[in-house]
């Protein structure tokens, strides 16, 4: 899911995030929606330092449409941005790390971080 | 982070260790993932109990989830699960059957944040660590990764259990159904995959070092325990 990747960090860095994602496979996947759960991890800060990361991406594999132009500003009670943001799943794809340029594959959802 | 490296344990040490680990628990698990998962389904009582104290909307990081059996209790109790495990066949089960948010990774090596998350459970996976300094390494491992104020179970098996005691919480029944005293404080403890199981893997089963026992219809795989 894309909200977990707000924790991820290469493993044995200091810095190692927030980590690229290139996308090969995207979905939006109807899922059961927990608001409380979403506002947590959108909260952190890391987010919306890739969203416009993001926006690209989702344009790239002609799913734009999907999110809002810009983070709403007061996203941690805004719904339906947190239901647009939760539903958003890599299925197939890598994870780059920003200091070390390692990648790791997530393959049906699932990153390996080995 | 992996041990440090002192004068008591050299890297060729921790190295073997590492690779006891790799043999002995990460490629077993991979061989054995669908029987496991069809045997452990049963999340144990005291668990499920520490599970359902923490907070409404708790982010909880489950390391070493393996089938991803803690999914629906931590689900019910509206808390945010995010599932890692050494074995990969385990971690696609956690996903696919308990639709865990899972990925795969190492409990000494974690892929997260430091003090991301709220609360940790390490259920099951100190005594499948091969040395002291990795036991510790995964201890502040686990650490790390909460944050201030944050809660760690961890929960594993004991040299000293009693004999025909496996208790795991009220009534006492889910885990072992045969207790035993084991010899040593590491063995080797066999693993039973009957010919029958569904979904094996000839490859796996060979790098997992597995041995055909045609008398029992199984193959047997020996897990390390400390």
């Amino acid at each position: 899911q894309l909200l977990t990747h707000n924790m991820l960090m290469a493993p044995g860095t200091k810095n190692g995030f927030p980590l690229a994602i290139e996308v090969e496979k995207m979905e939006t996947v109807e899922s059961e929606f927990r608001s409380e759960f979403t506002a947590r991890m959108v909260q952190k800060p890391v987010t919306q330092v890739e969203y416009g990361a993001l926006l690209q991406t989702l344009a790239g594999l002609g799913m734009d449409g999907t999110l809002p132009p810009a983070v709403p500003d007061s996203y941690e009670s805004n719904e339906e941005f947190l239901r647009a943001l939760h539903h958003v799943e890599v299925i197939d794809g890598t994870l780059v790390c920003p200091e070390t340029g390692k990648r790791f594959p997530i393959k049906d959802g699932i990153p390996s971080m080995l | 982070m992996p041990p440090k490296d002192n004068v008591e344990c050299p890297a060729s040490l921790l190295a073997s260790q590492a690779a006891l680990e790799e043999q002995h628990v990460r490629r077993v698990y991979d061989a054995i993932a669908w029987q496991w998962h069809g045997t452990r389904y049963k999340a144990w009582p005291r668990v499920v109990e520490f599970v359902r104290s923490l907070p409404h909307g708790s982010l909880v990081a489950d390391l070493g989830c393996g089938n991803g059996k803690l999914a629906p209790a931590c689900a019910e109790s509206g808390l945010a699960a995010v599932g890692c495990d050494f074995s990969s066949e385990l971690v696609r089960i956690a996903a696919r059957e308990m639709r865990m948010e899972a990925l795969v990774a190492d409990c000494l090596a974690l892929p997260y944040r430091d003090a991301s998350f709220d609360a940790a459970l390490s259920i099951a996976v100190l005594h499948h660590i091969s040395s002291v300094e990795r036991r510790r390494a995964l201890v502040s491992e686990t650490m790390r990764v909460l944050r201030a104020g944050g809660v760690a179970l961890f929960y594993a098996w004991a040299l000293e259990q009693q004999e025909g005691v496996s208790n795991h919480g009220a009534g006492g029944s889910g885990g072992l159904r045969r207790t035993k005293r084991f010899a040593a404080r590491d063995v080797l403890v066999p693993f039973h995959q009957r010919d029958s199981t569904p979904r094996r893997s000839a490859e796996l089963e060979a790098a997992a070092g597995g041995v055909h026992v045609p008398d029992k219809r199984a193959t047997v795989f020996q897990r390390y325990c400390h």
